[in-house]
Order: C-alpha cells, then structure tokens, then sequence
C-alpha cells in the first residue's frame, strides 16, 4: 500500500516537473505572428481603401476600411482565447503569466477604442464629431498599440532574456512618440501626386506606426521562435 | 530494477525532479533552480552526486564573456528513470 502511495506521488513529482521544465513558448510566439500577419493585411486594407475612396470608389474602400477596423481585433480575440485554452493547463506559470501579460490588454485595447469611437459617434453630431475628434482618437490607438509592442518586446527580452530587446522596444516607442509630436510639420510628412494637380499626404509617424507593428510584431515572433529552437533563452548565471 | 533495489539517484524527489527536468532537454543552473524551487546549495550537491553516479554530465557555455553550466542527462540516466517509471506502473497495477 504504502508502495503504491510512493509510486503515485513520485509519477505525481515527475508530471509536474516535466510540465514545469517544457519551455515551449509556441503559444507565444504563434500569437506574435499571427498578429503581425493580420497587421499586414490591415495596413494593406487601409491604404487600398484610402486609394479607392479617392478614386471614388467610396463604398468598397469604405467596406475594406471597416473590415480593417473589426476583423483585426476579432480574429485577435478568437486566437487568443484558442491559444488560451489550449495552455491554460500548463504548469509553467511563468509562460502563462506572459500570455496573459501581452494577450489581456491586446484583447482588451481594440474594445476599448471600439467604445471610444462608438461613444463619441454617439455623443456628438456629425457636424461636431470633426476629423480632428476622430484624429485624436486613432492618435490615441496608436499610442496604446505602440505601447503593447513595447511591451511585447519587454516580455521578449525576459523570455529569451536578452535584455536589448527590451531596449529595442523602448526605442521604438520613443522614436514614434518623437515623430507624433511632429506629426503635423511639413517635414515630417511624405507628399506625393496620385493624379496631375492631386497629392496625397502621409505623416512619418503613421508610415512608422505601420511598419513597427508589421515588422515588430513578425521580429517579435520569429525571435522567440528561432532562439527557441536554438536553445537561447537559458537565463544568464551570475 | 526491482522495488527493493531502487538507486540512490531515484529515490529523492529533488534528485528525481533534476532527472526528469534534464529528461525534458539541457538546462542551465539558473533554470534547474527555477524549476526545482531548491537551494543553490542543495541543488548543487544533488547535481554533482547525479553526475558523480554518470546519470547527468555538465558542460560550460560561454554567453559573451559569462561562463554557464549546462547540465543533460546521460544515455544511463535516461535509461534509469525509463526503468524506474516502469517499476512505478508495475506497482500501481
């Protein structure tokens, strides 16, 4: 009896410890990427519906606006909530605590903005509900989503404790917070012609707020993914 | 291996914990302490007791400049704690 106590508690000790030593970051890294992937598709669908509303085409580039707007933190939200529940169980507490880390707010940051706009729609008239409202309102979006790649990057850099990643994120926070204060001078915006005596204007900050959370989040991703399988990510010894 | 014939190396859960975190790939000091939750000092000792019984070998890195112990388990380790979950299931049953 008390043989067959031992033996259960000893299977009991080597479950949990092999549970405790699988580093497997895939969760982490699949949400990375996945994320960067439909950032890329938003970008896209953003500048192609600008194009074609342009060329009047309002409502299909209107309809690929919105579909940019929902389909990004829907298809977010459901991954998440996959990936979740498919490592919820996991002993490894530390790994659990980075999922929820980066994955509550990121969830949580598109409902917020959605109820923002959603509130300020209903709130003002649409005489008064002006560009510049609704300006400050994805000004303010793209704050938060710089400050989850921020954060993406931080969590990074203590999973694969490599603490320039950390740096990296920070820098390209501050770089975009640099370029947003100046977001309306001439100089920080790109102008080309679409058509003879038509231009089309960019801010650097917004071209730089794409492309980081594009490229960041595919880096953030494949970093994870490619120290992982080179054995990086041992915490250094003092 | 028989119940009344179990090694050393096996019978304390610190130690069974080591081979089994080593079972799971190569671990360094600091991440064998994470997932043990032991000492320094204990876990020290159980390290070079496993290694001294060739159940785990250890080997150093360099991280830049930083010196760091890797530690895996040995062909003769793994086969210990195969052997030892064996007798387990055959004492449940």
């Amino acid at each position: 009896m008390d043989e067959a106590k031992t033996a259960l508690k000893h299977f009991q000790i080597m479950k949990d410890t092999l549970a405790q030593a699988k580093t497997d970051y895939s969760g982490l890294y699949k949400l990375w990427l996945i994320y960067g992937i439909l950032n890329t598709a938003a970008v896209l669908f953003g500048y192609l519906g600008t194009f074609l509303i342009m060329n009047s085409l309002q409502l299909l580039g209107q309809a690929l606006i919105l579909l940019q707007n929902l389909a990004v933190p829907i298809l977010l939200i459901v991954y998440y909530i996959k990936i979740f529940k498919r490592d919820n169980c996991t002993a490894n507490k530390y790994y659990l605590s980075c999922l929820a880390l980066w994955g509550i707010p990121a969830v949580a940051m598109p409902v917020f903005t959605i109820i923002l706009k959603g509130g300020a729609v209903l709130l003002f008239s649409p005489g008064i509900l002006s560009n510049e409202i609704l300006g400050k309102l994805n000004s303010f979006s793209f704050l938060l989503n710089m400050f989850l790649l921020c954060l993406c990057y931080i969590i990074c850099a203590f999973v694969l404790n490599r603490k320039w990643i950390a740096l990296i994120g920070l820098a390209v926070l501050f770089v975009y917070l640099g370029l947003d204060v100046f977001a309306d001078m001439g100089s920080f915006r790109i102008e080309f012609a679409y058509r003879a005596g038509s231009y089309i204007n960019f801010s650097l900050s917004s071209v730089f707020y794409n492309a980081s959370i594009v490229l960041g989040y595919l880096a953030a991703g494949l970093m994870v993914k490619g120290f992982h399988k080179k054995g990086w990510g041992t915490p250094d010894e003092d | 291996m028989k119940i009344d014939h179990i090694p050393d190396a096996l019978t304390l859960p610190l130690r069974l914990k080591l081979l089994c975190g080593l079972a799971a790939g190569k671990k360094s000091f600091a991440e064998l302490k994470e997932i043990t939750g032991a000492t320094d000092g204990n876990l020290s000792i159980q390290l070079s007791k496993l290694e001294e019984w060739r159940y785990i070998s250890s080997g150093k890195t360099y991280h830049g400049k930083r010196p760091k112990s890797t530690y895996e388990i040995t062909q003769f380790g793994l086969q210990q704690l195969t052997e030892y979950v064996e007798l387990l299931e055959s004492v449940i049953r």
